[in-house]
């Protein structure tokens, strides 16, 4: 296990939570409406499902394993080399954090940095990004804990102003584009539910081993409920039809914010408010994507990688042309990658029940305890 | 751990540099705010497109140097008129730019004027612009005039010091009447659709009835009489008649419907309020009902709407829809000193006012089915939402010819709730 500090349980919960809110938030709206349709609020329930049963893959593998980290599962049960490898793919998809950063930059740029050229825009996010992931697992989670309130409360605003300017009856007919279109919203958002994996590389950090069922719980809970009800309101107050058509839905959904006739224009304070909530989680999975990493060049400290990673990221960030060659990566991003996630935890499962892999004995607890 | 907190104090230095925001910067001197913006059609290009921008350095001082000099004031209105001729709106705002010294900025823009000669050739290349740049807000007004735009922003108005302020305020003040509707843009994503078409807010400049006797008695006549137009006429012509006075007052009555992106006619402020009513959206309306030949003043709330739908699958066209309207009123005035008000007599009064709005109800579902053949009523949405989705996106197009067929039945009821501070004229005996 790397050093990055120890979380207890409210702070995985808080983790998981940003990690499903996260950049999902400014779009789930529009991929939903996209498959489902008037529905779409019911395509994230399902796709909740996918977080529980990997959840209960992960939890498993934990409760096995409960101090190491995804490298060191992965060496124990699929040997020194396979394990390397494994651990790379597991790398790599925690680098297709390069498609949030992207997302979340052109968020900014589009509607509100209209001539600023991305370069310097992704530059500074990702000092951001690189101090986060520096400072550790600990550090990201409590700054989470710390402003997760401020976006509990611009997602009341939102549901307050979708309940009064909206009309909640165009979430009807509830079946939407029928089953097979919901089955297709919850395979997309499945996939968002499928980052929850790289919490592989985060579980052993916790103070107590019984504490991963409950946040995880909780954390998939309180993750949920944002995006079914930023769903649910932007259907209501754009209709089906028009989310599909917005860009940017949450920034939209923002914009009719009114707080009497006084309060307008709060869309540059959710800005803010959902900057700090995705360099969180960008920061996050750097994190784990740099932890990984040192696990496979068997470095002691995982720190110096940290910025040649988010450079890395930062860099395939760049490359998409438009931003609809961005969206059109995304919706490459949720249509394929849940098997993905379930398959990284899931062979491991496999094989260690095959190979009756156990942790090791008191001997590598003692070296943990002498390590810390 | 000191290299750590270099490193911190380095990272927290570089953020300065966002403060900064060396590029997209506004400066709010060089912003030119866009208040109100019009549409119409140019005489050799698509659009002719008029702005009206603040001017603050006027707007400080109008007050003081309207009390001095009468004369002067409309030489020092507080904003800068200009129009151009351009193809895309777009290019016209950059074409404007030429003769500009500041950046127009269109996020605090209150309203869109569209012509009404633009509006019945379509509006589909203005949605696109409006809703694609990031520059508009969701929550502009659109609104539909007759009149030449440039003479409908020229408008002073007593109590406000801009065009654009008396215009939206007009448009918050619409709760109080209801004749006219509230279409901001963000409503060109719901409702200008299939089963639910648009309807926009009718604006004019006000004539003194005077002038145009006809067209006056015309908009305004039946119960519909709007005491702020009899009051103004009044007033007028106690001042005595002045010939050819620029105009004062625009009118904010009416609306124009659209079928699809075109216009296809202008409904009255009565008409605008009866669907209002039927949408389920009517805060407070004025009615009067006429009871034994005694006029009473009603001030109507809508409480709640039930709608049932019974969508009839194998002809969607003729399904049911039954709306059950509840409303609460208020008695403000009676014009007989002689009719007692009791119970058995609200009771008359209700039936008559429900009555009057069923009524009206009625004529306005059958001008929609058959003289606009458009659904404003929003009847097709209502449909939508009680039949499997599939069905409604191969129906959906030719809903406006098979509406028609709709079944509709409409039910008002109307409870006095109030009677007000006295419950018999004081000078009856």
């Amino acid at each position: 296990m790397m050093p990055g500090g120890h979380i207890d349980k409210r702070q995985l919960a808080v983790l998981i939570t940003l990690d499903i809110t996260g950049s999902y938030f400014l779009v789930a709206p529009r991929v939903m409406a996209k498959y489902a349709g008037p529905a779409g609020w019911i395509g994230i329930l399902v796709g909740s499902l996918s977080g529980v049963g990997l959840g209960a893959l992960l939890i498993a593998l934990h409760r096995h394993f409960p101090t190491r980290d995804f490298i060191g599962m992965s060496e124990l049960i699929l040997g020194r080399h396979l394990g390397k490898l494994w651990s790379l793919v597991f790398f790599g998809y925690a680098m297709s954090v390069f498609l949030i950063i992207r997302e979340f930059s052109t968020t900014i740029l589009t509607p509100f940095l209209p001539e600023s050229p991305i370069g310097p825009v992704i530059a500074i996010m990702t000092v951001i990004i690189a101090y986060l992931a520096y400072s550790g697992i600990e550090s990201i989670a409590r700054t989470a804990q710390v402003f997760l309130p401020f976006i509990a409360i611009s997602l009341l605003l939102i549901l307050a102003t979708a309940l009064a300017g909206g009309d909640l009856g165009r979430i009807q007919p509830w079946l939407g584009k029928g089953l097979a279109g919901i089955g297709l919203a919850g395979l997309n958002a499945g996939a968002v539910f499928g980052e929850l994996v790289l919490f592989l590389a985060i579980f052993s950090h916790l103070r107590r081993t019984k504490d991963d069922v409950s946040g995880f719980g909780w954390g998939l809970i309180l993750g949920t409920i944002p995006l079914t009800l930023v769903t649910i309101s932007g259907i209501s107050l754009y209709g089906h039809q028009g989310v599909t058509r917005l860009t940017f839905p949450a920034i939209s959904i923002a914009q009719l914010i009114r707080l009497g006739r006084y309060f307008e224009r709060m869309e540059a304070v959710f800005i803010i408010i959902w900057f700090i909530l995705s360099m969180l989680k960008i920061g996050l999975i750097i994190y784990t994507a740099t932890v990984t990493l040192a696990g496979i060049l068997e470095l002691k400290r995982y720190q110096p990688l940290v910025l040649p990673t988010a450079v890395l990221a930062v860099l395939l960030s760049l490359q998409p042309k438009t931003d609809y060659s961005v969206l059109q990566m995304i919706d490459f991003f949720t249509n394929y990658t849940l098997p993905v996630t379930l398959l990284l935890p899931g062979l491991l499962l496999v094989v260690a029940s095959i190979r009756k892999v156990r942790e090791p004995g008191p001997t590598s607890q003692k070296q943990q305890e002498a390590a810390k | 751990m000191n290299g750590k907190r270099l490193l911190a104090a380095v990272l927290l230095l570089l953020l300065a540099f966002t403060l900064s925001g060396c590029y997209s910067q506004n400066e709010i001197e060089e912003t030119a705010f866009v208040l109100l913006w019009g549409l119409e059609r140019g005489q050799n290009r698509e659009y002719k497109i008029t702005l009206q921008v603040a001017a603050p350095s006027k707007a400080g001082g109008s007050g003081g140097k309207g009390g001095g000099g009468g004369g002067g004031g409309s030489e020092e209105e507080p904003y800068w008129l200009t129009s151009v001729e351009a193809d895309t709106i777009y290019g016209g705002i950059q074409e404007l730019t030429k003769r500009a010294s500041r950046v127009f900025h269109f996020s605090h823009a209150e309203a869109l004027v569209i012509h009404e000669d633009v509006a019945r050739q379509g509006i589909g290349a203005i949605v696109d612009s409006v809703t694609r740049n990031p520059d508009m807000r969701p929550d502009m007004a659109i609104l539909i005039t007759s009149d030449k735009i440039e003479d409908l922003f020229k408008v002073t108005y007593a109590l406000e010091n801009l065009p654009s302020t008396y215009i939206r305020r007009m448009l918050y003040q619409s709760d109080s009447h209801q004749e006219a509707p509230l279409y901001e843009s963000q409503h060109f994503y719901t409702r200008m659709q299939a089963g639910d078409e648009a309807v926009m807010p009718k604006i004019k400049i006000w004539q003194k009835p005077e002038n145009q006797a006809g067209e006056g008695g015309g908009i305004n006549g039946g119960s519909a009489a709007v005491p702020t137009a009899a009051q103004g006429g009044s007033d007028s012509g106690g001042g005595g008649p002045k010939e050819k006075e620029p105009p004062k007052e625009l009118i904010l009555e009416g609306a124009a419907a659209f079928k699809g992106q075109k216009m296809v006619d202008w409904l009255t402020g009565p008409e605008v309020r009866s669907l209002t009513i039927l949408r389920g959206d009517a805060k407070r309306c004025p009615l009067e009902v006429e009871v034994e030949g005694t006029k009473c003043s009603l001030q109507v709330r809508e409480i709640y709407r039930h709608v049932k739908v019974k969508p009839n699958l194998a002809s969607l066209g003729s399904s049911t829809i039954q709306v059950k309207i509840d409303m609460e009123a208020d008695l403000f005035e009676v014009t007989s000193s002689g009719l007692v008000i009791n119970n058995p007599r609200l009771d008359q009064v209700s039936r008559a006012a429900s009555e009057k709005v069923n009524n009206q109800l009625k004529e306005l579902i059958r001008k929609s089915k058959y003289e606009l053949k458009s659904d404003i009523l929003g009847f097709g949405e209502l449909i939508r939402r009680n039949i499997p989705y599939a069905r409604w996106e191969k129906e959906k197009e030719k809903w406006n010819d098979d509406f028609r067929n709709l079944i509709v039945k409409t039910d008002v009821e109307v409870i006095i709730r109030r009677i007000g501070m006295t419950t018999r004229s004081s000078y009856v005996y």
